[in-house]
């Protein structure tokens, strides 16, 4: 087996993310209830299961969850798989046909007076479910997946989008090339984390993890 | 609970909610200092489980790691190292 090599770094709260300027997205941002707006329209409520992947590990809580889908659903239910940071949500929603498949989630953070976001994508998929769920198993009852179509290209999409923001970051902030990918230039934050400012500290940990079969051998290099 | 949320959509990341961080994510951020990112290459695929990753740390670095302290964020790992010691060895040239 060819041997397969992986990098170790300690983990920061930007891992994953890209940073963008915060600017370019208020505007368009909004609250707009479209559970409510359907449940008002006389659409019926239809129970679903949600799997929720990449939100990032230390923005994993029930808060979040209910966050996301405020504005789409009620939920009923929320259970963390902690092995892979996915969620499975048991919820009600009126509005089936608008939950989207893909998302994305972000975190405000001030940087040399400008407010970025640090944005990670997010997938749904979504199942409905036959009859109201009762809180144990819900597997006999699932009908076939409505919504697993395009992720990866939709994902793809969502990349390429990310790294013209990266770009457009750097040639605003040429002082701070770091800001787009922080995940290797990182020094923890004290406690106002929000205002506080990133540097890079400097070296990058590099370990090269080779398999053989069920051996496994691991070099260092400093890169 | 001080968080909000807004949604956006029609704009470049579609549907995107902001959080607002609070007592719970910096909490929840404190635990994961000690966490170091097994970061794998983006193209290929492998089985690599958890008990290849516990075995990788025990071999290299005579560490021993529970399962539990182990876990898959997309394609990479998340190492929850205990000790400060093992820690600073791991990330250490």
């Amino acid at each position: 087996m060819n041997p397969v090599s992986a990098n170790l770094i300690p983990w920061n709260p930007e891992y994953g993310s890209i940073a963008t300027l915060a600017y370019q997205h208020l505007t368009g941002l909004s609250n707009f209830d479209h559970n409510t707006y359907a449940r008002n329209l006389g659409k019926p409520p239809r129970h679903i299961q949600i799997q929720i992947s990449g939100i990032p590990p230390h923005l994993c809580t029930h808060t979040t969850v209910n966050t996301l889908l405020d504005k789409l659903a009620i939920v009923q239910e929320i259970i963390l798989n902690p092995t892979n940071h996915r969620y499975i949500v048991f919820a009600k929603t009126h509005c089936l046909d608008v939950i989207p498949p893909t998302a994305a989630i972000g975190i405000k953070r001030m940087l040399d007076g400008k407010l970025l976001f640090n944005i990670w994508p997010i997938l749904y998929e979504i199942i409905e479910i036959n009859n109201q769920h009762t809180g144990t198993s819900c597997h006999e009852q699932l009908e076939q997946p409505i919504r697993l179509g395009n992720f990866t290209s939709q994902c793809k999409n969502i990349l390429w989008i990310s790294y013209l923001d990266c770009i457009l970051t750097y040639i605003l902030f040429p002082q701070n090339k770091q800001t787009g990918f922080m995940e290797e230039c990182y020094s923890p934050r004290p406690d106002d984390e929000a205002t506080s400012k990133h540097h890079y500290t400097g070296i990058i940990h590099t370990l090269t993890i080779h398999l053989s079969d069920s051996d496994i051998y691991i070099k260092q290099t400093n890169i | 609970m001080n968080r909000s949320s807004c949604t956006m959509d029609r704009f470049k990341y579609s549907n995107l909610t902001i959080i607002e961080e609070d007592h719970y994510i910096r909490s929840r951020m404190n635990q994961l200092q000690q966490i170091i990112i097994a970061r794998l290459p983006h193209h290929g695929s492998w089985n690599i489980t958890p008990q290849t990753i516990r075995t990788a740390i025990q071999s290299q670095f005579g560490a021993s790691i529970a399962i539990d302290d182990i876990s898959q964020y997309e394609s990479n790992f998340l190492l929850q190292i205990h000790s400060p010691t093992t820690r600073k060895s791991m990330l250490s040239i």
